[in-house]
């Protein structure tokens, strides 16, 4: 029988519950040795993260499977796996974690059990219910996970599974795989990155509008009279604001504005490197001082990320006056849903920046060649002032709070902090409904055939295909090429026949039709994919099972950002390519 | 003819695994689901906790044992219907010779070290035998076929050095925390582990910054610079066996009196930029009982600790190093430095941040450290996972008879702006150049044959350079062994300089290594200490050069028929740019942009290799398909 232990009742919104930063206790030995490897990529934060998320399988399959694994792997807390099949000798060919001595057992059963072995500190749980079935009877239970990940799941299943699902802020990874090819889709209403990691982030240095304490320390500082040693170790920060003030004295004040403006301060800098005769031309802090001029001397402005960030605020607060200044009951009771602790943070971040005109610091430093009491001293001036910031968005955070009636410390302070600390980076990440996603507008349809009519196979064709074959199996009651019958010539032409009516359905409501390229697949296609029989070959489900997991680890962690598009893997050419 | 399906390609493939690590855990399963039933999988490497977030198929309980043995064992429990051999072995060694590889139609490389990868390499050359190499860092990771005489092999393109530091620099003037921490690590050679002469730890005095003023003079050195180097050697580890490893004397000597020593050198803290050490005082290395670090695991790890800390650890750490050290089973054993040993791990930290306070260099946690002392390449299971999948799909496509259709794919962290996450190229072709793969390949060895001696041209050109095994050296022409790989017959002429076997400018070296089936010719560019085009850089005894004669030569002969068939795409690519690389083989490139399904008109390179010479940096190794 299957179990199901999942309290339904914890449908909170994943947004609050996200455990990042909650709460910094560390965790214990054992852990840090087995997940030494990894927590240098994600830290004890995003590890923490991974160990409290609940993931849903549906669809024990190769795809499946390996995806789940490698989220085993490195601990995710628990998980579940629903599918309703037994296992087949033909799983035994594609999936490495059901056994041939268990033909006809639960494929979730055998899955489940052979999955918990790998990792004794993962929760791991099945069901054998139908999907459709219980979509019906407990809708409340999908939304329990903080992430579903539905692999081979039929269309029709997936329109109803995903509408819950995006309404409840529950993301969703959808994967289909047939022989060779697989695509990948992520549906998520909101989700928000909390750490991007980008490659080279600039300098967060605030020289347009000094700290003061840096001013002091700068003004401190004298060249001229330092002997070669100290010159030679003085931090470019500090070169670089001497000689920013220095410029700044001559063009009334401004800073530098453009490309120009910026080499004339690096020329003044060179102008004060010392000469080869003193010091053999050995000034390294010097000419990082005159490199830096283009990344720590560009004007600031709000990054358009963060500015998306200030609208969503916007937009929730008005909503949110506006049910309230209306008298209907119902809508007060709306107006009641609180905002998540995401939503409280970025308002407070939008107040911040208002009355502040910057976002809060950072509070770390770029490398530089500098003697270490100069260097540490520059660092606690700027962790300093990131503190001070990180105190004052908190108070301002506690005012939002209290506005709208909720209590002052709703957001825990190790969330505040990372949230402060990323402040230049955040994003919110979100994707239409699957619904929308898996019926592309006409336009897109129209242009993704016009572009393909010469160009043969395409990544649009093959998710075309993909979506007739599923036609194909709502008709026949089974796939493509899925028979005994060696002769599936037969199925191909159906499968053509029915991929002529869905690019005719997609662009229904397109004048000219006409303009659209042909709307017959290429032959190899259809037999290509008719010949695969869906069967899953193993090394690509491998290879997306490590994919999906890592854009998963995203989603559970916060970190990175995740991919948005429709994708399709083709083994064969080695592509990973956006179908639109 | 009717086409094999895959399974039936694999089922009667025999295929060689070498490594069961990440990635090679993931490349069993691969295998045995895909049908492949002849396996062979050889692995040196015992488990260890560190791997089980990725290797799946080792648990807890298995800490310790074989991961070759293992994995096999674990897979067979899956009920999987395979003929597995298991070898818990190095493939470095004989028995793996040419025979073993030729008994497979492909050898998959799933390793972690450069070395076994070189010889690997060599030996499928050798053998004839397709090969099929990868590797992973964090989210990155790459896969490519090689191909005797049709690809490039894995060391056609210069490979990355691994970082090294002039032993001054280490000894005498570190100046960043790295410094610190290879010093610490030598240290514990010194003290416990099997002591190499050139990690040496003691202030040098043969700094060549303290030789006479005039710069254009050599390092002072001659035949004997060993056995000096050996005295020294002995005075360190004796000095502490004297002492019983007196935890409190050993701090007094490295941070306080040999810090003094060093600040007599007065002459290299003149020099501008630098700045002195201050030998730690008294009152830090005596640190009160109070000193211990944070004892949450956490805290310990992740702060960092203050001078007095470090010595509370450092104490702590030799106590236990000590007792284990005498607890050896014999005199020959040693104790060898394990990051994932806790008192081997403290002992590093702490020394190494030690030594930074003493030099004004930054100081860094226990963590911190860890990762630079063991060269932690952060690793995870999605990535190994992508990799293994697509070592198999590119493996199937070689024993199927489809190798044009192979890639060489490249992993990236995060999608391309224009979508991909993967990157497939054409294999690069094989560098006529190439050290190890051209007909006859030979290198220039620029050193001074009066200083270098013939033990260092084995140890450190020969086996650590050029990755050989167990080479013999023969003079060309005049029939003296100047190494020999049987043991005992030539260790009389280790320490010699070469020039006393008259080995001067332009002599010919014949290496051979019989094990790899390797035959390369050094010929000796003797390097002129008077004349600054031609000196030797501070610090460096040797360097490997191509000839360039003979490349232009080999470049010119280089077949033109091997190449791939030409794009058929009419589209203009932006290729001019990267066609200007010194063999002048611009259509042979042109050969290599295949024709795909592209969405944009740029090639990218993706990286300049430098052949052995560093001169064709231009030359690209990868064109990307996009």
């Amino acid at each position: 029988m299957s179990s199901t232990n999942n309290n339904n009742n914890n449908n909170k919104s994943n947004i609050n519950s996200h455990p990042v930063g909650r709460s910094r206790s560390q965790l214990p030995t054992p852990k840090a040795k087995k997940y030494d490897r990894q927590l240098r990529l994600w830290g004890d934060h995003g590890q923490q993260a991974i160990e409290q998320a609940r993931v849903l399988l549906i669809g024990a399959n190769a795809v499946g499977t390996e995806t789940l694994k490698n989220m085993v792997l490195p601990g995710v807390g628990s998980f579940t796996i629903m599918d309703h099949r037994r296992v087949t000798e033909e799983d035994c060919g594609s999936n490495f974690f059901v056994e041939l001595a268990r033909i006809g057992e639960p494929r979730a059963k055998v899955c489940a059990e052979l999955l918990r072995e790998l990792n004794e500190d993962v929760i791991g749980d099945f069901l054998e219910d139908r999907l459709d079935v219980l979509l019906q009877r407990d809708p409340g239970f999908f939304t329990g996970f903080s992430l579903v990940i539905a692999s081979g799941v039929r269309h029709s299943d997936l329109l109803v599974l995903s509408d819950l699902l995006y309404d409840r802020d529950v993301p969703l990874i959808v994967c289909q795989q047939h022989g060779m090819l697989a695509t990948c889709q992520l549906v998520a209403r909101e989700h928000f990155v909390w750490e991007a990691h980008p490659d080279n982030p600039l300098p967060d240095l605030r020289l347009e509008n000094p700290l003061p304490e840096f001013v002091a320390f700068c003004d401190a500082q004298d060249l001229s009279a330092m002997d070669s040693q100290r010159h030679s170790h003085t931090p470019w920060l500090v070169i670089l604001y001497k000689f920013l003030s220095k410029w700044r004295q001559a063009n009334a004040g401004k800073f530098p504005s453009n490309y120009a403006e910026r080499q004339a301060v690096r020329q003044l800098i060179r102008s004060g490197e010392r000469g080869e005769s003193d010091l053999h031309g050995d000034e390294e802090n010097w000419r990082q001082a005159q490199s830096a001029v283009t990344t720590a001397l560009l004007p600031s402005k709000l990054p358009s990320n963060v500015n998306e960030l200030f609208k969503l605020a916007d937009q929730f607060w008005l909503r949110r006056q506006q049910l309230s200044d209306s008298s209907a009951p119902s809508e007060d009771r709306q107006a009641a849903v609180p905002p998540s602790n995401w939503l409280l943070l970025c308002r407070t971040l939008a107040e911040f920046y208002r009355q502040r005109g910057c976002l809060p610091l950072c509070g770390t430093l770029p490398d530089m060649v500098s003697d270490s009491d100069r260097y540490v001293a520059l660092l606690n001036i700027y962790r300093r002032a990131a503190d001070a910031d990180l105190v004052e968005f908190s108070r301002l955070l506690r005012v939002v709070c209290l506005d709208i009636g909720l209590s002052a410390d709703s957001v825990p302070a190790s969330q505040i902090a990372l949230f402060c600390k990323n402040a230049r980076h955040l994003r919110l990440v979100k994707t239409a409904s699957y619904r929308e996603l898996s019926r592309p507008l006409p336009q897109t349809v129209a242009r993704c055939l016009e572009e393909t009519a010469e160009a043969g196979p395409s990544p649009f064709w093959w998710y075309l295909l993909f979506h007739a074959c599923d036609r194909f199996h709502t008709e026949f009651g089974r796939f493509p090429g899925d028979t005994d019958d060696v002769n599936f010539l037969a199925d191909a032409g159906q499968l053509k026949l029915k991929c002529q009516q869905l690019a005719q359905d997609w662009l229904a409501s397109l004048a000219t039709t006409s303009a659209a390229g042909p709307t017959s697949a290429p032959e190899d296609l259809l037999h290509e994919l008719c010949r695969f029989g869906r069967a899953e070959v193993h090394s690509v489900a491998a290879w997306m099972g490590g994919v999906l997991s890592q854009e998963g680890i995203k989603l559970i962690t916060g970190q990175f950002v995740p991919e948005t598009r429709t994708m399709l893997y083709d083994a064969v050419s080695q592509t990973f390519l956006p179908v639109f | 003819a009717m086409r094999r399906s895959p399974r039936e390609v694999a089922s009667g493939s025999r295929v060689l695994v070498v490594g069961a690590g990440g990635i090679g855990c993931e490349l069993l399963k691969n295998l045995v689901v895909s049908g492949f039933r002849r396996i062979s999988i050889i692995d040196l490497d015992t488990i260890d906790v560190s791997n089980l977030n990725r290797q799946f198929l080792f648990r807890k309980e298995h800490v310790g044992q074989s991961k070759a043995l293992v994995a096999k064992q674990s897979v067979l429990k899956y009920g999987r219907d395979a003929d597995i051999t298991a070898y818990h072995d190095s493939v470095l060694e004989e028995k793996y010779g040419v025979d073993f590889f030729s008994g497979f139609d492909i050898v998959l490389i799933a390793l972690d070290n450069r070395a076994a990868r070189n010889h690997v390499n060599r030996l499928c050359l050798a053998a004839n035998v397709p090969l099929v190499e990868s590797g992973s860092a964090g989210y990155l990771g790459q896969v490519t076929v090689i191909r005797k005489g049709v690809t490039a092999c894995y060391e056609c393109k210069e490979q990355q050095k691994q970082k090294s530091y002039p032993a001054c620099t280490i000894r005498n003037t570190p100046s960043e925390p790295i410094h610190c921490v290879v010093w610490a690590k030598y240290l514990f050679s010194q003290l416990f582990g099997e002591a190499d002469p050139d990690q040496d730890v003691a202030p040098d005095t043969e700094d060549p910054e303290l030789s006479s003023s005039s710069s254009t003079t050599p390092a002072v050195a001659n035949g004997s610079q060993a056995n000096e180097q050996q005295s020294q050697k002995q005075t360190t580890r004796s000095w502490a066996e004297a002492t019983g490893y007196d935890p409190s004397r050993l701090l007094k000597k490295l941070f306080a009196d040999d810090i003094r020593y060093l600040l007599t050198m007065s002459v290299l803290w003149q020099r501008p930029g630098r700045r002195a050490p201050t030998p730690l005082t008294d009152e830090q290395l005596d640190g009160s009982g109070d000193a211990a670090p944070q004892s949450d695991g956490y805290q310990r790890d992740h702060a960092v600790w203050s001078a007095a800390q470090c010595c509370h650890v450092f104490r702590s750490a030799v106590d236990q190093l000590r007792r284990r050290y005498a607890e050896r089973s014999s005199a020959d054993d040693y104790l060898v430095f394990d990051k994932d040993d806790q008192a081997a791990m403290d002992f590093v930290a702490s020394a190494a941040n030690l030594r930074a306070y003493a030099f004004g260099i930054t100081a860094n946690s226990r963590f911190t450290v860890k990762a630079m002392a063991g060269n932690i390449i952060p690793a995870i299971a999605t990535t190994n996972a992508i990799i293994a999948g697509l070592i198999v799909l590119e493996a199937l496509k070689v024993l199927d008879g489809r190798p044009e259709q192979c890639r060489s794919v490249f992993l990236e962290k995060k999608l391309h702006p224009r979508g991909r996450i993967i990157i497939p190229c054409a294999l690069p072709q094989p560098n006529p150049k190439c050290y190890v793969c051209a007909p006859q390949p030979q290198v220039t060895l620029r050193c001074d044959p009066s200083i270098l001696t013939v033990g260092a041209l084995r140890d450190r050109v020969l086996k650590a350079e050029l990755a050989m095994v167990a080479p013999d050296v023969e003079i060309e022409g005049r029939g003296v062994i100047l190494v020999s790989s049987e043991a005992g017959e030539t260790e009389s002429n280790d320490p010699q300089p070469l020039a006393r076997f008259g080995i001067g400018n332009h002599a010919r070296l014949r290496c051979d290594d019989f094990l790899q089936r390797y035959n390369l010719l050094i010929i000796i560019a003797a390097a002129d200490p008077a004349d600054a085009e031609q000196r030797l850089p501070d610090g460096v005894d040797f360097q490997i050069v191509g000839d360039l004669q003979s490349v232009q030569a080999t470049a010119e002969a280089a077949p033109a028929a091997a190449a791939p068939p030409p794009a058929t795409s009419g589209r203009k690519r932006r290729s001019e740019a990267v066609e200007s690389g010194p063999l002048g083989s611009g259509e042979a490139k042109k050969a290599r942009l295949l024709d795909e399904a592209d969405d944009d008109d740029e090639l990218e390179i993706v990286a300049a290799p430098k052949s052995v010479d560093g001169a064709s940096s231009q030359e690209p190794d990868i064109v990307l398909l996009d």
